[in-house]
Formats: structure tokens, C-alpha cells, sequence
């Protein structure tokens, strides 16, 4: 056999020379492996580990026909990295001082904010300056354009922002959430939990030029986008109370003014506006007082509109029919063995029936229908009513109102309050007492959220209406209906709020104001808070106008102020709402039963 | 064991360490292809994500200003500057229909030969042919 390439000090130095490679490879890898394994593993976890935060995308707030009120959007805060400059692209500067809405002055400042002379090696850890914003809140096709510049050390970071299309509209509802992406009112507080969505995260390493290297992902959990949230409101609707709110604002300047428009079977609120209100996109720049929403936190004396409670509560107990017939000349009667004193009326009467009590707003005619009912009863339908207590509005700190107990009462409480006097309640709370008498007696819970959706457009849960007592009968309701039909009546308090061939359902009401401990005659809350078509009812308004100014002096009386506010914005919802008049077939049948009366009528 | 049996030994232990060699050294740029490709894979996935979101973007963006062009002030507005003259309608102007639209106009269009308001029973004659 040839002894071949197996010579003897080939093989010896061949296989010295692989043993060799094979030892430096295995001392190495026991140098690195084991001897330098914690100081190599420290770096590699500050190096090229890479744990990222993927966020979620917040979801949408519509209104109830799908249309955006509040979205999410990525803007982007451009800056320059002053270390990465070069000489070479400062002839592009202008061009970029002219896309961010800056002078070069300002670029060159900006550039100019790096250390004087060059920092030691601790300090080259941690550069005192290495991004310079530039500008904030830039969109995507501006950015594109900075982009294209292609100056080196320009460059933007992106970030979620709220986008908020309507600008006022709603905003009192809708809240906001601030620059620190905390939801810090409204909707987008109170529903955060659904808007929100769950961030995701990846843990992966990259590379010595920071660039993520995706084949080393190990771990990824995907970000879950947030739920849209479907409102009650309708954007048009909403519009219609606004602009209507903006006209009482110019031709009146109050200091506030509140109107609600809500469903009147089902309680669905369909527009809540204040006056006045401010701009959702820039709510940093908007007094702290007009972002608190008054139709829910401040409280007035109700006056006439809480006419209501004594009339119901009287025919609902069956002490008085609308044909009940009461001396309101009276200036004093005796109650339960006390003289008492009757208010003063603003027109003088003599003998009206119940119904003309509603109708022609008598002070005296109310404080006897409460007298009939006692305290405790007229106290025990006021609270039925929703005053005294929060009407359940979700979200914005809502107030009980003041509402005293019969045990607290002076010699005079039960003459003054039927008239909406000694008594303090929301906005809210007044909307839907008279809510109440157009959902056939039964008290509902202000409802403002209809639908959660997912990024799908697929149904998550539905809400319906919440109910929250019966108060008065179906029949007792109807008959308040048809009452306060007598008041846009032409004979009645407020015919600036008829609207021809439908029946409109209100009530007047003008409280003075307390300042300085004592009742002003020159200071006043206006108020119309009514329903149509009265025998079938499809929407509640109210109009609240806190301390109108007449122009020649004159009493902002309801009827002057609210009354026609009230009507202006019932025609554009007959138009809008396909509202019709109640023809004949379908009125409701229990209105039917009361006679319409003209305020004269036998004895009780 | 002979010198030549142990030089036939070594040479065949060679041999098959080459061989050994050039199988590993297969697999090892096997592996590294393979490693190669996932990370082009990985690499693609990447860019595509990044292309959705992009995409997502810009669908956020078109969704908010479609949303504030549909703003009733904006609409207001254009329908100012553009001199279009458009008025909400008025309550003068609506006729209110107490029956179904609808079903009105498409009696009025197909008539008797979809809505036939009475039906008038067949009359059979006895006894003979008609």
C-alpha cells in the first residue's frame, strides 16, 4: 500500500494545525462563554435588547348616526439632533423654516444649542442637548415634504393626539384628553375604559445602527385598538341648540344658558349645549369656568316650571279634577291652624280652574294645590319628581339641588315652593321632571351612551333606555299634557312658543335671582321647558337662560326670552325629525278624556 | 498493527474528517442561508407592518378631515362662499303625509297590478263550457 499523503510529519502537522484551530475556537468560545459572560451579557442587554411599547389606537366617539365627534390621529413633533448638522444643507434651511412656520433665525438658534466645547468622556454618556423641537403638531403631508428636504439631523418623533372635528360642538359632553394622553373630562373620562384600548409590546434586539432586528422578535404581544363609543346625540341637533344658543348669546348676553333636547319616550338625550362653552381642540386656552358643564352642576330657583309638581301631584291623588275651580284672589289662608301669607301674582286673578292655574301661571292657585297635598305628599312628589337628588347624568359632578325636608320648612315654604321658589335644582333635573309628564309618567335617567363598537364596526353591547320610578299615572300625565297645552294657548303665559298645527305642551318660568341675601327685580333666569306634540310626544326641550339683558331695561320674562328660543328650535327639529301632527286616529287616548279647559270652570 | 495498516487507518480517519468537515460545514451555511432568509422574511414582515400603520395613518388623517368638512359651520360656511343659497326647509313648506309614502307612490305607479284593493272571488260556471 502507498504510504501516500499519511507521510508521517504531514499528519503530525496536519493534525496539530486542526487541533490548533479547534483549541483557539474552544478557548475563545470559553473566554466569551464563561469568563467575560456577565460583562458581554450586560452589554448585549443595553446594546441590542429592544423592548417597544406598540400603542393602541384610542377609539372614536360618534354621535348616533355614525358621525365622528371625537378621533384619533398621529401628528408629528419635529425637532433637529444639533451633533448631526451639516454645513452642506444649509441652504435647504429656508425651505424648511417656511414648512414649520419658522424664521431661519430661529434654526440657526435652535442649531446653535449644542455644548460650547466638546464634552469629556462622562459626559459623552449623556449629551446635555440632542433634540431640539422645532415644532409641534405637525400633520403627515407636512411632514412628508420635511422629510423630503433630507436635511441630516431633522427629524420628527410621532405621537397619538385627539382630534376633536366639531370644534365646540358638544364639548361639554364629549370632554377631552389633555397633551399628556390622560382623558381628563367627559365622554373620554368617563368611557375611557372602552376608548382606551390595551398597548401591545415586543421584546427583539437591534442592530450597532439601532435599527430593529426583526428575525430576533422573541416575544410580541399585538396592541388592542380601542371601542368606538356611540352617543345619543345627534350632531345636527346639537348644532341646531348651539346656533340657537349663539342667537340668545348675541341678542341677550346672559351669563349662561343651557338648552336640552331629549327623547321623550326613552330619555336619549339628543343635545345638551351651554353657554359658554369653548373649543375642544383648544381647551388649554379656555377660562376654567366655561368648561363646567351648568347643565349639571348649577343650580337655580326652577320658579313657574315647577308649577308641575303640585298640579300633578293633586290630580294624580285624585284631590282635584282639571275643572276644579280655586279662589286665587285670596292674598291669605288659613293652613293647618296657621295664617299664612299667599304670594304675589304678576296679573291679578279670581276664581281659575285647575287648568287655568297652569295655563295663566298663578302663584296663589299652585300654592293651594300643594296645601291640598300637605307637606310630606307635595314633599314626597317633589322628590319623586328627580328634585333633591342627581338625576344620574354619568359623568361632569353633578349636584343634588337643594331641597329641604318638611321637618326644615318655615311657615311660609309651602306657598313659596309650588312656585319653584325655596327650592334649587339642575338644569337637568327640570328637564326631565317635565320629561316625566311626556313619558307618560314614568321618571327616566338622563341616557347618553347608545352603543360600544369594536374596530370592526361590530356590535359589543347595546344600552336602552333605564327607567327609574313611575311617578304619576299614564292617565295623570296625559291630563298635564293636555293642562299645559293652555300655555302656548293665546290666552295662555307663552304663545310665543305655539307652533301652528302642532300641539305644543310647556311651561313658562322667570325666577329672580338672590343677590346679596335678597330676591333682585333686575335679575332673572328665564325659562321654557315644554313638549310636542303634546298628545304624543317625541321630544322634550328645554331653554334656560341665566340673567338675560333686555335691551330697553324690561323683565327677562320666559316668554320673552325662552319661549320663542324654545320654538325656534322645535320647527327645525319638526323639520329635521320628520315630526308630524297628531292627526285625529292617533291621539292619545287618555288626553282625549280631559276636556280642553279655558280656566273657568264649577267650584271644587 | 503494521506501518502501512496504520497509514491506511489515518488516511481513511482523513477522509472521512473532511468528509465530516464539508457535511457540517454544509449544514452550518445551510443554517446560515436558512438564517439569512428568515431574517429577510422577518425584515419584510417588518416593512409591511410598517406600511400598514403608515397606511392606518393616513386613513386616520382622511378620516378626520373628512369629519371636520362635514362640521354644520363648515358647511355653513362653504355654502356662504360658494353663493349656493341652500335655506333649511321651512315648516310652510312641508306637507305632511299621514300614509306611507312609499306604499303610496308605488300603488300610484303599479296600480291594480300589484295592489289590487279588492279581491274578487272567480266565478266558476256549472254545467257546460264557458
Amino acid at each position: 500500500m502507498s504510504r501516500g499523503f499519511a507521510s508521517n510529519y504531514r499528519i503530525v502537522f496536519l493534525a496539530t494545525g486542526i487541533f490548533l484551530c479547534f483549541g483557539g475556537v474552544a478557548l475563545r468560545l470559553v473566554c466569551l462563554h464563561v469568563l467575560d459572560r456577565d460583562e458581554l451579557l450586560k452589554y448585549l442587554e443595553q446594546a441590542r435588547r429592544s423592548f417597544v411599547i406598540e400603542s393602541a389606537r384610542r377609539g372614536n366617539i360618534r354621535d348616533a348616526r355614525g358621525e365622528i365627534l371625537a378621533t384619533s390621529r398621529t401628528l408629528i413633533d419635529v425637532g433637529l439632533d444639533p451633533h448631526m448638522l451639516r454645513r452642506e444643507d444649509e441652504a435647504r434651511w429656508p425651505d424648511l423654516a417656511r414648512l414649520l412656520h419658522l424664521s431661519v433665525a430661529d434654526l440657526r438658534a435652535a442649531a446653535a444649542r449644542r455644548p460650547p466645547e466638546a464634552p469629556k468622556e462622562a459626559e459623552r454618556e449623556a449629551r446635555p442637548v440632542q433634540w431640539v423641537k422645532l415644532a409641534e403638531g405637525i400633520d403627515e403631508a407636512v411632514y412628508n415634504q420635511v422629510s423630503a428636504l433630507k436635511i441630516r439631523g431633522v427629524y420628527g418623533n410621532r405621537i397619538y393626539r385627539r382630534f376633536y372635528p366639531h370644534n365646540t360642538l358638544a364639548a361639554h359632553l364629549i370632554g377631552y384628553v389633555n397633551k399628556e394622553n390622560v382623558p381628563a373630562a367627559g365622554v373620554e373620562h368617563y368611557m375611557d375604559f372602552f376608548l382606551r384600548g390595551q398597548d401591545g409590546w415586543r421584546e427583539s434586539e437591534r442592530d450597532g445602527r439601532r435599527q430593529e432586528l426583526a428575525q430576533f422578535r422573541t416575544r410580541e404581544v399585538p396592541p388592542v385598538d380601542g371601542y368606538d363609543v356611540m352617543l345619543s346625540i345627534d350632531t345636527f341637533v346639537q348644532h341646531i341648540i348651539e346656533a340657537e344658543l349663539q342667537r340668545l348669546a348675541g341678542e341677550y348676553a346672559p351669563q349662561k344658558a343651557t338648552v336640552i333636547v331629549s327623547d321623550a319616550r326613552t330619555g336619549f338625550i339628543l343635545g345638551l349645549a351651554n353657554y359658554p362653552t369653548f373649543n375642544l381642540n383648544e381647551f388649554g386656552r379656555a377660562p376654567l369656568d366655561t368648561l363646567r358643564n351648568y347643565a349639571i352642576t348649577d343650580v337655580f330657583e326652577p320658579g313657574s316650571t315647577f308649577k308641575i309638581v303640585a298640579a300633578s301631584g293633586a290630580l294624580n291623588e285624585g284631590l282635584v279634577t282639571p275643572n276644579s275651580a280655586f279662589d286665587c284672589g285670596l292674598t291669605e289662608i288659613d293652613y293647618h291652624g296657621r295664617h299664612l301669607h299667599l304670594p304675589r301674582e304678576d296679573h291679578p286673578f279670581q276664581e281659575l280652574t285647575v287648568a287655568g292655574i297652569i295655563g295663566h301661571s298663578s302663584n296663589r292657585g299652585a300654592a293651594q294645590l300643594a296645601m291640598l297635598l300637605g307637606d310630606q305628599r307635595f314633599y314626597d312628589y317633589t322628590r319623586a319628581f328627580g328634585f333633591g337628588q342627581k338625576a344620574g347624568f354619568p359623568f361632569g359632578g353633578e349636584v343634588d339641588g337643594l331641597l329641604a325636608a318638611p321637618r326644615d320648612w318655615d311657615g311660609l315654604t309651602i306657598t313659596r315652593m309650588p312656585m319653584g321658589q325655596a327650592i334649587a335644582a339642575t338644569p337637568i333635573q327640570i328637564h326631565y321632571a317635565m320629561a316625566t309628564i311626556a313619558n307618560g309618567g314614568v321618571l327616566q335617567r338622563p341616557q347618553l351612551f347608545r352603543q360600544v363598537r369594536d374596530e370592526n364596526d361590530d356590535l359589543v353591547f347595546g344600552l336602552g333606555d333605564r327607567p327609574r320610578r313611575r311617578v304619576i299615572s299614564e292617565r295623570t300625565a296625559a291630563t298635564m299634557a293636555r293642562l299645559l297645552l293652555g300655555v302656548t294657548a293665546p290666552d295662555g303665559t307663552a304663545p310665543e312658543a305655539a307652533i301652528p298645527h302642532f300641539e305644543v305642551a310647556g311651561k313658562t318660568g322667570t325666577s329672580q335671582k338672590v343677590i346679596d341675601g335678597k330676591y333682585s327685580t333686575t335679575h332673572h333666569v328665564a325659562s321654557f321647558v315644554g313638549f310636542f306634540p303634546a298628545t304624543r310626544p317625541r321630544v322634550v326641550v328645554s331653554v334656560i337662560v341665566d340673567d338675560a339683558q333686555m335691551p330697553d331695561g324690561r323683565v327677562a320674562y320666559g316668554k320673552a326670552v325662552a319661549a320663542p328660543a324654545f320654538r325656534n328650535i322645535a320647527m327645525q327639529l319638526i323639520q329635521y325629525l320628520d315630526i308630524k301632527p297628531v292627526t285625529e286616529p292617533f291621539r292619545n287616548q287618555f288626553a282625549l278624556q280631559t276636556p280642553a279647559s279655558p280656566g273657568q270652570g264649577g267650584r271644587w | 498493527m503494521n506501518q502501512s495498516a496504520a497509514n491506511a487507518f489515518i488516511n481513511q480517519l482523513l477522509v472521512y474528517t473532511l468528509v465530516m468537515l464539508v457535511f457540517t460545514g454544509s449544514i452550518g451555511f445551510g443554517t446560515v442561508w436558512m438564517r439569512h432568509e428568515i431574517s429577510l422574511a422577518a425584515n419584510r414582515n417588518k416593512n409591511l407592518q410598517a406600511h400598514l400603520a403608515e397606511v392606518q395613518r393616513h386613513l386616520d388623517q382622511l378620516t378626520a378631515e373628512i369629519a371636520a368638512a362635514q362640521n354644520p359651520d363648515t358647511l355653513i360656511r362653504l355654502n356662504s362662499e360658494m353663493r349656493l343659497g341652500l335655506v333649511a326647509p321651512r315648516q310652510e313648506q312641508s306637507e305632511h303625509v299621514a300614509v306611507d309614502a312609499e306604499q303610496r307612490l308605488a300603488e300610484k305607479r303599479s296600480g291594480a297590478a300589484l295592489f289590487v284593493a279588492e279581491v274578487k272571488p272567480v266565478d266558476f260556471r256549472r254545467g257546460g263550457t264557458r
